[in-house]
């Protein structure tokens, strides 16, 4: 057990006796991981978000044409075409370009979503179920109130307040979206706050906020990252409906929804313009719902490692 | 060292008011375990939980050392006293290290040298350093006790409130944890209250003891009284025979 | 009655096989009381539910012999080991708050569980009979209780009930585990007394889980002591002071009594060699 004697990286992690803060908490990741691995969907989920974020990382390196340029003599030629691998739409643009370079601007909607909606429904639901009586009431109440309109007629509300584009179409996303976070949130702390390590941390004399910070929300936070990744597909097809609407994205933008909206036109003779995008959707969201239910496994607070 | 009198503490939920305590008054002098005995619902650990400031509308006077206690716990105070629950299960922090569940208090109560008192205090309750950076799922139930008493002792607080502290544990690691305990109070002189339904435990460890029995203190006696067995009240009596084991004619005594 | 030879249990994981029972043999006669003693982890609860065939997967359940009445458990089809429990093998669980199924009377989970046990039995005769043994339960007020729901119950109460459902239609074993940890020592001996009753009465064998060494020494005919899977001691139960295995000493000795000393208590000190060795 001693340090000195050469070790493999894996018995280090899987050592029951770590040396260290880091030891013990690589030890917990890496046993995660190894409990992640197991399950094929998951791994294919997170191999399909790890190509989402290459591709939004060299995506720009890999487009044969700028996702801007039109061509309207190569309007609407179907997938396989010279030089347009996945056609191109009514303006001559390249879609595979144009794909290539939206999932940036995916990636972009999701990760601003998420960095909005997962503290603040995490803030409030452990904070109304933590202290619970009119505390509770009220930020429930709100909650309510958030949830009893309609998602887009919010959106729509907020965005023709703050102005098109991305940014404010994600801000309207995100403030009607964290209801549900809340509620998951306090759900978990109406579960957690009775529980004798609670009771022993107030003996000790830790301040609510202490509590509420160190205690209850690392409990609390898997059950709010697993879902976000699995509404993440949610949130990319309400950024869409917004671009549809003329709120999100603005049209030369290659964003994924627009361009679905754009191509519904030609749905029926020239398929591969609305179809592409679509699949991008498609696969993407599959891929963070699987990588969801598989961090859900390994998350879960009640399972024992 | 601890006085409680008149505690009375009510639970209300939306339907229903329960008076989980009426009128219990108590003295434990410095140094002493002080046994809590009583059946289920009987207001045992509410007196200990209502004491340690964690639950119930209270009512009554109780002091610790001299100092009165009001509705909020000092910081003074959370030195002083300190707990072990009954589920070492649940009163471990399932996603805190060992070592992160002994330095939040040190950091609470701003205290130095935060890594020669988690050695010392994991050696005093007899875990080895290899114990320091594991996770509650990798520990046996004693163990995970060890890690609560060691927490509990860390503040190096005068008063030890103990929760059915063994209750939960086989009675080989039971043995492990009353030595430890016994220990404890002997080398650094801590003042224990011990809830407990196990009369042998409450023999075992305490001078002396109240039975209770429905929110209310039924008999006051010293450990001595409980051996000899003079009790005064039937329902000692009743307790103290039942303890003893399965016996068909004191089972038609209980009966009746 | 009941016969076990050599009983295996076996549970395949990912980080290996674990063996929960070890090779256990056993045998409980009519009308006797064998208490199975053990601490958390001994296997006791598995050779419990072993009999009864209720190891879910991955345990996996081998023996050499177990048979009830001389009828093979393990070889007999599932249809003839579900008319065989309840009727004759019954089965008593810790906490009866899990036992109940939380949103239907009393009466009815009664009346429903001995319609299933006897398909013959009509609504009225099975009322009576889940009435008659309420009221074999000491329970005072039959009735009221027929008509609640087991929230309104006490732990007390609604382990008497659990008893009344298994004892009624009077099965000739029942195996009890851990009936009475969650009860208060005065309901648990009255529990006690109700099962004491029904061996006497009706002839029935009793195998009787627990983790209390006194409780079953002064409960049982015949104490079977389990470490790691293995039965290491076995005698009559008023012997049980004079155990010869270093485990049951241990345990023994380690249990505050309330007139025992004031001193550190014995710890047990496990020897590697009681996993290999047997009684």
């Amino acid at each position: 057990m001693t340090a000195t004697t050469p070790r493999s990286l894996r018995s280090w992690l899987l050592d029951d006796a770590p040396a260290s803060r880091r030891q013990a908490w690589f030890g917990r990741t890496y046993r995660g991981w190894l409990h992640f691995r197991r399950n094929p969907l998951a791994v294919t989920g997170l191999a399909i978000v790890l190509v989402l974020l290459l591709v939004a990382a060299v995506g720009p390196l890999l487009a044969p044409h700028s996702p801007y340029d039109q061509n309207l003599d190569m309007r609407l030629m179907p997938p396989g075409t010279e030089g347009y691998l996945l056609g191109s739409d009514e303006l001559g643009r390249d879609i595979l370009s144009r794909v290539l370079y939206g999932a940036r601007i995916t990636l972009y909607i999701v990760i601003l979503v998420a960095i909005i909606v997962a503290p603040l429904g995490l803030l409030i639901g452990t904070v109304a179920g933590y202290f619970g009586g009119w505390i509770d009431t009220l930020l429930m109440r709100v909650t309510d109130i958030f949830l009893a309109f309609p998602r887009l007629i919010l959106a729509l509300a907020l965005v023709a307040a703050l102005g098109p584009g991305i940014e404010n179409a994600v801000i309207a996303i995100a403030i009607t979206t964290w209801p549900p976070y809340a509620r998951i949130a306090r759900a978990e702390t109406l579960t957690i706050r009775r529980s004798d390590f609670i009771a022993a941390a107030r003996l000790q004399g830790a301040s609510s906020a202490r509590i509420i910070v160190r205690q209850v929300m690392p409990l609390c936070t898997s059950s709010v990252i697993v879902r976000v990744t699995l509404d993440m597909a949610g949130i990319i097809l309400t950024a869409a409906g917004l671009g549809f609407l003329g709120l999100g994205a603005q049209p030369p933008s290659p964003e994924w929804g627009a361009m679905v909206a754009s191509g519904r036109k030609f749905l029926l003779d020239q398929w591969w313009v609305a179809a592409m995008p679509g699949i991008a959707i498609f696969v993407v969201s599959l891929g963070f719902n699987l990588l969801g239910d598989g961090l859900r496994d390994v998350l879960d607070p009640k399972s024992g490692s | 060292m601890i006085v409680i009198e008149d505690l009375h503490v009510t639970f209300r939920t939306e339907r229903h008011v329960v008076q989980a305590v009426k009128g219990v008054s108590l003295h434990v002098r410095e140094g002493e375990v002080y046994g809590l005995v009583g059946e289920s619902g009987s207001g045992k650990s509410t007196v200990l939980r209502a004491l340690a400031g964690l639950d119930g509308a209270w009512d009554g006077r109780m002091t610790v050392a001299g100092e009165r206690l009001g509705k909020r716990r000092s910081g003074h105070f959370h030195r002083r006293v300190q707990m072990v629950f009954q589920d070492p299960y649940g009163s471990l922090h399932p996603r805190h290290t060992v070592d992160r569940t002994l330095s939040e208090p040190l950091k609470i109560h701003h205290f130095d040298d935060h890594d020669g008192r988690i050695r010392r205090v994991l050696r005093e309750v007899g875990l080895d350093d290899s114990f320091r950076f594991r996770y509650p799922h990798q520990l046996s139930g004693g163990q995970r006790q060890r890690v609560a008493i060691a927490r509990a002792i860390i503040l190096e607080p005068r008063v030890l409130l103990l929760d059915e502290p063994t209750s939960a544990l086989d009675v080989s690691v039971q043995a492990e944890i009353l030595n430890l305990l016994g220990r404890l109070k002997r080398d650094l002189g801590l003042t224990m209250i011990l809830v407990s339904h196990n009369l042998a435990v409450v023999a075992h460890m305490c001078d002396c003891m109240s039975v209770m029995r429905h929110g209310e203190v039924v008999e006051q006696l010293t450990v001595d009284q409980l051996r000899d067995g003079t009790v005064q009240e039937p329902y000692t009596r009743q307790l103290l025979l039942a303890a003893k084991g399965y016996d068909r004619a004191v089972v038609e005594e209980l009966l009746v | 009655m009941l016969e076990i030879d050599n009983l295996r249990v076996d549970f395949h994981t990912d980080t290996g096989v674990v063996h929960a029972v070890r090779g256990l043999s056993l045998r409980v006669a009519r009308g006797e009381r064998v208490g199975i003693v053990g601490e958390s982890g001994s296997g006791k609860s598995m050779t419990g539910r072993s009999v009864l065939r209720l190891v879910r997967p991955p345990g996996v359940v081998s023996a050499d012999r177990m048979a009830f009445d001389g009828r093979d458990l393990l070889a007999l089809p599932e249809r003839e080991m579900r008319s065989l429990r309840g009727r004759r093998i019954a089965m008593v669980m810790q906490d009866p708050k899990y036992s109940l199924n939380p949103v239907m009377p009393i009466g009815r989970q009664l009346t429903e569980a001995f319609r299933t046990a006897d398909r013959s039995l009509g609504r009225a005769a099975a009322r009576a009979i889940a009435l008659d043994a309420l009221a074999k339960v000491r329970i005072t007020d039959p009735h009221r209780v027929y008509d609640a729901y087991p929230h309104e119950l006490s732990g007390g109460m609604g382990q008497r009930v659990m008893i009344a459902m298994m004892v009624a239609l009077g099965p000739d074993l029942l195996i009890a585990d851990e009936p009475t940890s969650a009860l208060d020592v005065t309901v648990q001996m009255q529990v006690l007394a109700i099962l004491d009753d029904l061996v006497r009465e009706t002839g029935m064998g009793l195998m009787f889980i627990s983790h209390d060494l006194n409780l079953v020494a002064s409960f049982c005919d015949r104490v079977v002591v389990m470490y790691a899977g293995r039965v290491v001691e076995e005698c009559a139960a008023a012997d049980l002071h004079a155990a010869r295995h270093p485990y049951t000493r241990g345990l023994l000795a380690a249990m505050p009594a309330i007139d025992g000393g004031r001193g550190d208590l014995p710890v047990l000190a496990r020897d590697p060699a009681w996993l290999e060795g047997g009684a």
